[in-house]
């Protein structure tokens, strides 16, 4: 569908496994680097590969205005974090909008659980932790910290950016899989289409490399065959009413065009819901899908994927719309297409 | 253990908690006012104290020497206040205000009240049966 | 085309503590307005060992979910919960199958936590702390011959929103969402705006959840949130009576089926009520203690019925967030004074978790269900265990039974743990 109000993105926060930011993201994606290496989060030579696409000196305190909620917040949380305080700074939004205009819609996946603190909790019950319910009540009840929720919580990450970001709009956590972030991109531009919010921070935030993760990939048989190298990251779009932005001279990197969802069965359908999301609109014009051979370098960003893709597309100058698409394995996917700098009217760039 | 041993690893407890400086966690700073902490703070900094004094901490108890037997009464409430002021100077009862509600007491909470507490806990004699 | 669109409600189904075989909104309906309590002793597991032992939980699943698909009956309690509520909508709202309706109709669904089993993290967590550290290789090593099938899968609400798409072949958008306790709400609250912006003319929308087990209940009772009433499990779930203690946890799901009114209404579907408007915000303010003033769920209610294009005035009746907690209850009725000023003593206000329980991620859900069928039918569910009035909470909470009205229009508020507030405001069906 169109927007009833054009939707410009005027800021790009990347907090990735290729780096942090747009120019250095784009920079090393170019010079074909990849990303991979053994895990350090957590020691995974248990598994059939042990390889991730880690987030390096990656330091969440400056990020938060109140480094106090740091204890509550998970590495996804944290990660995305600072990619929407990123993103903001990008688009120099701090000051220029009421607490109620301003939303966070954000996609994720399922937390890390927190397993050593899990562990030391039920310390030395071993197997009867499992079977014998009231002995693990005790132990949990007494040993573990009952902030515990709360950090795990997936709703959490879009509280903190809220928090953190002083927005009081709309706020929504999508988790439709390897499709949530590209989701969350797409309503959060219908907000700001129908005047629901003057700007969103959109964007997914995920971050894989744990032994859940990793167990349910190895389980799958997805760990170690055919590239694919668990990762994580957050990327955060601030998407603008397109009037506003122009009105307060802010950088229009690009216009989010159309959007959509749905489960995809083949490439017939995938292409359905390109042209759903208005990648037709764009005439006769090339397009092409963002990010071709992103997940290689930077590994799988699940919920954040989709946005890494995109935000890919907006620094490629040579394509005038791009089209950026996420599918998961349950075929859960989302499309959502953008003009981008180089074909903005009325010279937005 | 002496209440100087209890009051450093106690301030180490809620300066880790609130994340402050140690020299920010003064005894008579407030948890709320002065450290920012909000309602799970309390039930962490129990946990902490709970691990780092080996003790088990019942609901809430840490924290009612700050308040406890104040009626929920206006007049009694201001009465109380009075009362603690001349106890504890070193505390700024400005900052409550006239008249305050019951609701307002927990400001009342301090560094202090969390090492007194320990320090009734810890004592020989009242260790729990 | 999205001009003038409006989104009206043609099915509800729910799968509900109270409700013999499980499933039935119907049946959850009749006990809602007798004002049966469905808070029981816990009995799926042994609670001795929790300061709480009371849930309202769901009876007769199993049996009820014999005719599910394999890949639901193997999946988890929510997912057979979710595919059990959404076949109730769908039938009752006799959606076309044809190939047109099921490309124009959606899914949202409202799901989150709670998806691994008890022995799975238990059974490595118990062995991997070893000379006071954490052994992650050995964990590994031991939860992964533990995980049950579909580890993968089970761990992604999107994957259940998926699987429930393709179990009745819908091919318009899906979604799955997960603002912890607002999220049933904001499910419902993101399908009416796809099909009112034309992104379907159809959306199945609804929630499923269960804290019902072992971990989900401690990590409730470690933040002091439970009711402790065991003795008298009936009457421990009151909210806004000055003697409430904390929530009790219920589970369950709703599945609503929107569609777009005059597609509706030219193929003779039964219409329930119309969802009318919806508010999403923020407090923005700290993670579990919400905004003194309760100002998200005040720019929540508000926008809904902005965008409703009600005022305040008109609303007949309340379904409360309602949890029965002591900060909640007292900053909803704040909220709710702020919204509908000097008429809020006289404006009725119900929690459905008074029978219910609190079901968490669902709990919008089956609340927009009571909403609907409060205005379909005219009457008023009660707010059970009023006992003793609070005089932080002015309410009309319906405490005498359910109560017959003119009703034509109602909101209803979820809020969440981390500032979440989402309101929906809908209207009584005119032809």
């Amino acid at each position: 569908m169109k927007p009833r109000r054009r939707v410009a993105i005027t800021g790009v926060g990347l907090v990735t496994p290729l780096g942090r930011g747009l120019p250095a993201v784009a920079a090393a994606f170019g010079r074909g680097e990849s990303a991979a290496a053994p895990a350090t989060l957590f020691d995974a030579s248990g598994f059939a590969s042990a390889l991730a696409a880690e987030v390096r000196d990656f330091d969440p305190r400056p990020s938060f205005r109140a480094p106090k909620a740091l204890k509550l917040c998970d590495r996804r949380t944290q990660l995305a974090v600072a990619a929407a305080s990123d993103a903001v700074a990008d688009a120099r939004l701090d000051g220029t909008l009421a607490p109620e205009e301003l939303g966070v819609i954000l996609g994720t996946s399922g937390s890390d659980l927190g397993a050593p603190e899990l562990s030391r909790a039920v310390d030395g019950a071993g197997g009867a932790a499992a079977k014998d319910v009231p002995l693990f009540a005790r132990k949990v009840l007494s040993g573990l910290s009952p902030l515990w929720l709360l950090v795990h919580l997936p709703n959490m990450t879009g509280a903190h950016v809220a928090i953190q970001a002083g927005a009081r709009g709309p706020n929504d956590t999508v988790m439709t899989g390897w499709a949530a972030g590209l989701q969350a991109v797409g309503e959060g531009a219908a907000a700001v289409a129908r005047g629901d919010a003057e700007a969103v921070l959109a964007g997914g935030t995920d971050s894989a490399i744990h032994p859940f993760a990793f167990a349910g990939f190895q389980q799958a048989g997805w760990l170690g065959g055919d590239g694919f190298v668990p990762g994580e990251g957050a990327v955060v779009l601030v998407l603008e009413e397109w009037e506003r932005a122009r009105r307060r001279g802010a950088r229009v990197r690009g216009e989010v065009v159309g959007w959509s969802s749905g489960v995809v069965d083949g490439d017939a359908d995938l292409e359905r819901l390109a042209r759903r999301a208005g990648a037709g609109e764009a005439g006769s014009a090339p397009r092409r899908f963002a990010g071709k051979g992103s997940a290689a370098a930077a590994g799988r960003l699940f919920a954040a994927h989709g946005p890494f893709d995109l935000a890919l597309g907006l620094a490629a100058a040579d394509t005038p719309c791009c089209v950026a698409a996420a599918r998961g394995p349950w075929g859960e996917s989302a499309v959502v297409s953008v003009r981008t700098a180089p074909s903005l009217p009325e010279g937005a760039a | 253990m002496n209440r100087q041993e209890i009051e450093s690893r106690a301030r180490g407890v809620v300066a880790a908690a609130l994340d402050h400086p140690l020299d920010r966690v003064t005894l008579d700073a407030s948890l709320i006012d002065d450290l920012g902490a909000e309602s799970i703070d309390f039930l962490d900094i129990a946990f902490r104290l709970e691990t780092e004094f080996g003790i088990e901490i019942p609901e809430d108890e840490v924290w009612k020497g700050a308040f406890d037997g104040v009626p929920d009464d206006a007049d009694a409430i201001a009465a109380r206040l009075a009362q603690l002021a001349r106890e504890r100077p070193g505390f700024a009862w400005d900052r409550l205000g006239p008249r305050p509600s019951r609701r307002e007491l927990p400001r009342l909470i301090t560094v202090r009240t969390v090492v007194d507490y320990l320090e009734r806990r810890l004592a020989p004699e009242s260790a729990p049966a | 085309m999205t001009e003038g669109r409006r989104v009206v409600v043609t099915g509800v189904g729910a799968v509900a503590p109270g409700v013999p075989g499980a499933v039935g909104a119907e049946r959850l309906w009749r006990n809602l307005l007798t004002g049966t309590s469905a808070v029981a002793p816990i009995s799926r597991f042994d609670a001795s060992g929790f300061p709480t032992r009371i849930a309202a939980e769901v009876r007769g699943l199993e049996e009820a979910a014999a005719a599910l698909p394999a890949d639901f009956t193997a999946r988890s309690r929510i997912a057979r919960m979710a595919a059990l509520a959404l076949g109730e909508a769908l039938a009752v709202s006799r959606l076309p199958e044809d190939e047109a309706t099921r490309l124009e109709t959606g899914v949202v669904l409202a799901a989150g936590m709670g998806t691994y089993g008890h022995t799975e993290v238990f059974a490595p967590a118990g062995r991997a702390w070893a000379g006071g550290a954490f052994d992650a290789v050995r964990f590994a090593s031991d939860l992964w011959p533990t995980l049950e099938p579909l580890a993968a899968d089970r761990q992604s609400p999107g994957s259940l929103a998926a699987r429930l798409a393709r179990l009745h072949g819908m091919k318009g958008p899906v979604q799955a969402v997960m603002t912890a306790c607002s999220a049933g709400t904001q499910a419902i609250g993101d399908a009416f705006l796809w099909i009112r912006e034309g992104r379907a003319d159809a959306v199945l929308a609804g929630g499923a959840d269960s804290e019902i087990y072992p971990m989900g209940l401690a990590s409730f009772c470690l933040l002091g949130a439970l009711s402790t009433r065991n003795a008298e499990p009936e009457r421990a779930s009151r909210p806004f009576d000055a003697s409430r203690d904390g929530f009790v946890l219920g589970e369950g799901a709703a599945f609503l089926v929107l569609e777009e009114r005059a597609r509706a209404l030219a193929r003779g579907a039964p219409i329930l009520a119309e969802v009318a408007g919806f508010g999403s915000a923020c407090d923005a303010y700290r993670v579990t203690d919400p905004h003194p003033d309760g100002d998200g769920a005040v720019l929540a209610m508000k926008k809904a019925l902005a965008d409703a294009g009600i005022e305040p005035s008109d609303v007949g009746w309340v379904n409360a967030h309602g949890t029965s907690t002591r900060a909640n209850d007292r900053i909803e009725a704040a909220a709710l004074a702020r919204v509908f000023g000097a008429r809020l003593p006289r404006l009725p206000v119900s929690s459905t978790k008074s029978m219910i329980g609190h079901l968490t991620v669902a709990a919008g859900a089956v609340e927009a269900v009571a909403a609907v069928l409060a205005l379909r039918d005219g009457v008023l569910h009660p707010t059970i265990n009023q006992e003793t009035p609070d005089p932080e909470c002015p309410l009309d909470t319906v405490p005498e039974g359910a109560r017959r009205v003119a009703l034509e229009a109602a909101i209803s508020n979820s809020f969440a743990f981390g500032g979440q507030t989402a309101c929906l405001a809908f209207r009584r069906a005119v032809a």
